[in-house]
């Protein structure tokens, strides 16, 4: 317990002296509200004055209606010209055109219809309309009154129905209603921001520094180290988030008090605030330890910045999602990580909350927040994350690895380029797609960065002969893996996130075209992502995520990534499956030839019998049995270890 | 741990592999109490892994070590409260100054706020830092940071000094003055592991000096006994280079 103390103390005098936490933590809230809120506001009140006072130029057209036209002259804000037309406001000369209609001879009480021409995508347009709606409402009651006076029936004939609102919502409760869809969004991304800078210096700062060395050698146990550069994050994240609402505070007190009082709405009571305060402690407890342990696997401060960017943006996302009207903190949403947390800000301030959902959303967060912390004390407990132990370079020069962000930038990349460009073509054609996107924007992309980033292609992409007996094990494994996916995987994937009809029929299409040659459906959808997907996820990512992860988390991650290329939720879980897979067989072959083999054969067997069968097409037991000894036999060939010393070690400087 | 005797250092059969690549190989080492040994080797010979293995940082693959009589293996936190060390870079914290930077190491290392400021005193003045306590370590030069290092590593009286080339990248001055608190620290019965790329130093500094390549030690002794017939250290531990390499053929090499 001292020893985190010691820690603590230590690293937050540091984190204190560091003029980027301080401007961030302070400076940045108190001087944001006030200057973008008000100044803000002011803008949008002068500007909605403005348009209030000026007057709306409407242009009359069609036959003469004399008792409109005076009716129109008489209202406030109403210019009234003729002979406009939609040309006119197309050029912004007039705001909004009335289109009168050809008055029948003596048939006066017929409905007739005006046409009101307008331009949505202008505001002096929108205001233009407003006021005529209201004008000629105004005007059609007046007729409709003076035709009952006409009869000698009272004017109320027409108001059969009145209703009467009554907003049981106190002011407050409207006013908390306001602030509670936008604090959390704000809360969050401020506890973001606040734990950002600490978890990067405290952590891979430290290692770029060189002090993390010293440090472990400091009788400590690691778990302490971490618990008390952990504690540090937090604290800074729950000041920056405090003072963000704080300044927050003031400044809707301050400076919308009247605003809101006008509107006839209520600030929130300081309690809500004081709850969300509360709430700050989880929130910042849950993204500092998830930014320790991301920026923990990092060698410097730039590739933890790269690292946690990502991060940020995507906890970013459930901060919005909880602003979207219908969530609600329920039993399930306060489960999700980063979503519970933003839900309970925004229940408390609404001053809504179920006690129940709360509390687990407040544990949960907790939870994770622990577990955050636990992987973050193993990375600390990794050699090869604090101090690398492996040669990058040869003696020409070139990388072994890639650095992982040279890899996930040419994964963002690719997969850019398959949306923009490489979709459009698979539409046109899915023969012509495939080939466009395997060649030119899967492996041209991938041995452009080989080439410029000056990698050694036969280590990053592994091509050394493969051992008989791996290749023997993918072509097994392979033959009887199609069939296992289709069983096992999808049904799974049915049960949990059934495929829609619609998705099936497209997806049967897209692979099963009789009249195109076979050999053409082979070349495209089996050879080509066989040779060009390998040397992307099993070649450049594979081996660049293999410097800052284990093997097995590489694998895993390898995986997840090959799920996620495939861009299509209902294809996530076999698609992963076959990447860890693939990985694996790299991994343990030391050669991505038997993942090219696997992956040839297990798209070229699908394709072809998707083609004889079908693609929804089950087999007896007697397949289902021949194709799972297949897979076994082929997995325990395929992915023995090979013996330490069997792929000599690259000659190095 | 019979097998081994309880000498300042001792490392019988010290294996580290990184993947397949052997970084140290076997490695038998044994230094008495309150002695200088020198590691000498290129760069990527496994200096710094076995250091970092007998200060604790690292687990070997196999092997035994003894630090001042124990384990780093079954009680590591015991064997790093009798290590100092010194490591490559200087690991200071630059928004420190060196009395804070000693408060917090002496701290962690278990000592009272009393004696950290007596020995903080008593460093500083051997160390020639007494002008420097209250300055930030980012504001230092190298030399002064190196000894405010030295300040930090012995503060808490260790057995053992593990020092990764303490006098790497220092002027001839500041190079002197590091050597000569090497030389009290083993006055005052201290066991030192240094490593280093400069031969002269290791000749005037270590009593027994290792020369390291590839992960092997090729040979040990006394600096006098290890010239030999040659006529500077230097050239005996080209020598033996190159009767390893005869003898061994090209094996696979690690930093």
């Amino acid at each position: 317990m001292s020893a985190i103390r010691v820690v603590f103390f230590k690293e937050l005098l540091e984190t204190v002296r560091d003029r980027r936490t301080l401007a961030v933590m302070i400076l940045l809230p108190l001087a944001l509200y006030p200057l973008v809120g008000i100044g803000f506001s002011e803008l949008i009140a002068t500007q909605r004055q403005q348009a209030d006072q000026q007057v709306s130029r409407v242009g009359l057209a069609g036959p003469e209606w004399h008792e409109l036209r005076r009716f129109l002259l008489d209202q406030p804000l109403l210019g009234i010209s003729d002979g406009a037309n939609a040309e006119a406001i197309r050029q912004g000369r007039i705001d909004a055109v009335l289109q009168l209609p050809r008055r029948p001879e003596g048939e006066t009480e017929r409905p007739l219809t005006i046409e009101l021409l307008f331009n949505a995508s202008l505001d002096r347009s929108l205001i233009a309309r407003d006021r005529l709606r209201d004008a000629l409402k105004a005007f059609s009651k007046r007729l409709a009154e003076q035709r009952l006076a006409a009869r000698r029936l009272p004017a109320t004939l027409l108001r059969p129905l009145a209703v009467a609102d009554r907003d049981l919502a106190t002011k407050r409760a409207r006013g908390q209603r306001l602030i509670a869809v936008i604090t959390p969004t704000l809360v969050v991304l401020m506890v973001l921001i606040g734990a950002f800078y600490p978890a990067i210096d405290l952590t891979a700062g430290e290692k770029e520094r060189g002090t993390l060395e010293t440090l472990l050698a400091a009788p400590v146990p690691r778990l302490s180290l971490v618990l008390g550069k952990f504690l540090v994050v937090s604290t800074v994240a729950t000041l920056t988030g405090l003072f963000n609402l704080l300044s927050l505070g003031l400044t809707v007190a301050l400076g919308f008090g009247p605003a809101f009082a006008k509107a006839g709405v209520g600030l929130p009571s300081a309690w809500s605030f004081l709850a969300v305060a509360a709430a700050l402690i989880p929130t910042a407890m849950f993204f500092s330890s998830l930014m320790i342990a991301v920026a923990a696997v990092a060698r410097s401060f730039k590739e933890a910045q790269t690292f946690l960017t990502p991060v940020y943006l995507v906890c970013v996302v459930p901060a919005l999602v909880a602003q979207v009207p219908g969530v609600e903190l329920g039993w399930g949403t306060a489960l999700l990580p980063a979503l519970n947390i933003a839900l309970l800000c925004r229940e408390l301030i609404s001053g809504q909350v179920v006690l129940g959902p709360a509390l687990l959303a407040a544990l949960s967060a907790t939870g994770y927040a622990l577990i955050a912390l636990l992987i973050a004390a193993r990375i600390y407990n990794s050699e090869r994350l604090l101090f690398g132990g492996r040669r990058t370079r040869l003696a020409n020069g070139r990388q072994l690895a890639p650095e992982p962000s040279q890899a996930g930038l040419l994964l963002l990349l690719v997969m850019a380029g398959i949306i923009f460009v490489g979709q459009a073509f698979v539409a046109r054609s899915v023969i012509v797609g495939s080939l466009v996107n395997q060649w030119l924007l899967i492996a041209l992309p991938t041995l452009l960065l080989i080439k410029y980033a000056r990698l050694d292609p036969r280590t990053v992409l592994s091509l050394r002969p493969a051992s008989s007996r791996a290749l023997f094990g993918a072509m097994l494994a392979a033959s009887g893996a199609w069939y296992l996916v289709s069983v096992l995987v999808e049904q799974l994937q049915q049960r949990l996130m059934p495929l829609p009809p619609e998705v099936l029929r497209q997806l049967e299409n897209l692979l099963v075209d009789r009249q195109r040659p076979f050999a053409l459906d082979v070349l495209a959808l089996a050879i080509s992502p066989a040779i060009c997907e390998e040397l992307l996820f099993r070649g450049v990512i594979l081996s660049a995520s293999r410097q800052a992860l284990s093997t097995r988390s590489a694998v895993l991650l390898n995986g997840v990534l090959f799920g996620l290329f495939h861009m299509s939720a209902y294809r996530f879980f076999p698609t992963m499956l076959l990447g860890m897979l693939l990985a694996l067989f790299v991994v343990r072959s030391g050669s991505i030839l038997p993942a090219m083999l696997f992956h040839l054969l297990n798209n070229a067997i699908t394709l072809a019998v998707a083609r004889i069968y079908g693609s929804k097409t089950a087999f007896g037991l007697l397949v289902f049995s021949l194709t799972s000894a297949a897979v076994l036999l082929g997995l325990f060939f395929g992915l023995r270890r090979r013996s330490i010393g069997a792929a000599p070690a690259p000659e190095e400087t | 741990m019979s097998a081994l005797t309880g000498a300042g250092i001792e490392a019988r059969g010290l294996l580290k592999m990184f993947e397949d690549v052997v970084a140290v190989a076997e490695l038998d080492l044994t230094i008495d109490r309150g002695q200088v040994y020198g590691l000498i080797g290129p760069n990527g010979a496994g200096k710094t892994t076995t250091q970092r293995m007998l200060a604790g940082l690292l687990q070997p693959t196999a092997g035994e070590i003894s630090i001042a009589g124990q384990d780093p293996l079954r009680s590591p936190l015991e064997v790093k409260r009798r290590v100092g060390f010194l490591t490559a870079s200087t690991g200071l914290y630059g928004r420190l100054t060196p009395r804070e930077l000693a408060d917090f190491f002496g701290r962690l290392y278990g000592l009272q706020r009393a004696e950290i400021r007596q020995r903080v005193s008593e460093l500083a003045e051997e160390l020639g830092l007494e002008e420097l306590l209250d300055r930030r370590c980012e504001r230092l030069s190298s030399g002064q940071r190196q000894r405010v290092s030295l300040l930090r590593a012995t503060l808490h009286r260790p057995a053992v000094l593990i020092l990764d080339e303490p006098t790497a990248r220092l002027d001839v001055l500041a190079s002197r003055s590091v050597a000569r608190f090497i030389a009290e620290q083993r006055n005052a019965g201290a066991t030192v592991l240094l490593s280093t790329h400069y031969l002269s130093e290791a000749e005037l500094l270590c009593d027994r000096v290792g020369l390291l390549h590839c992960g092997r030690l090729l040979a040990e002794g006394t600096p006098a006994a290890l010239r030999g017939e040659h006529s500077t250290l230097e050239a005996a531990f080209l020598a033996a280079v190159e009767r390893g390499e005869r003898a061994a053929g090209p094996g696979p090499v690690v930093s």
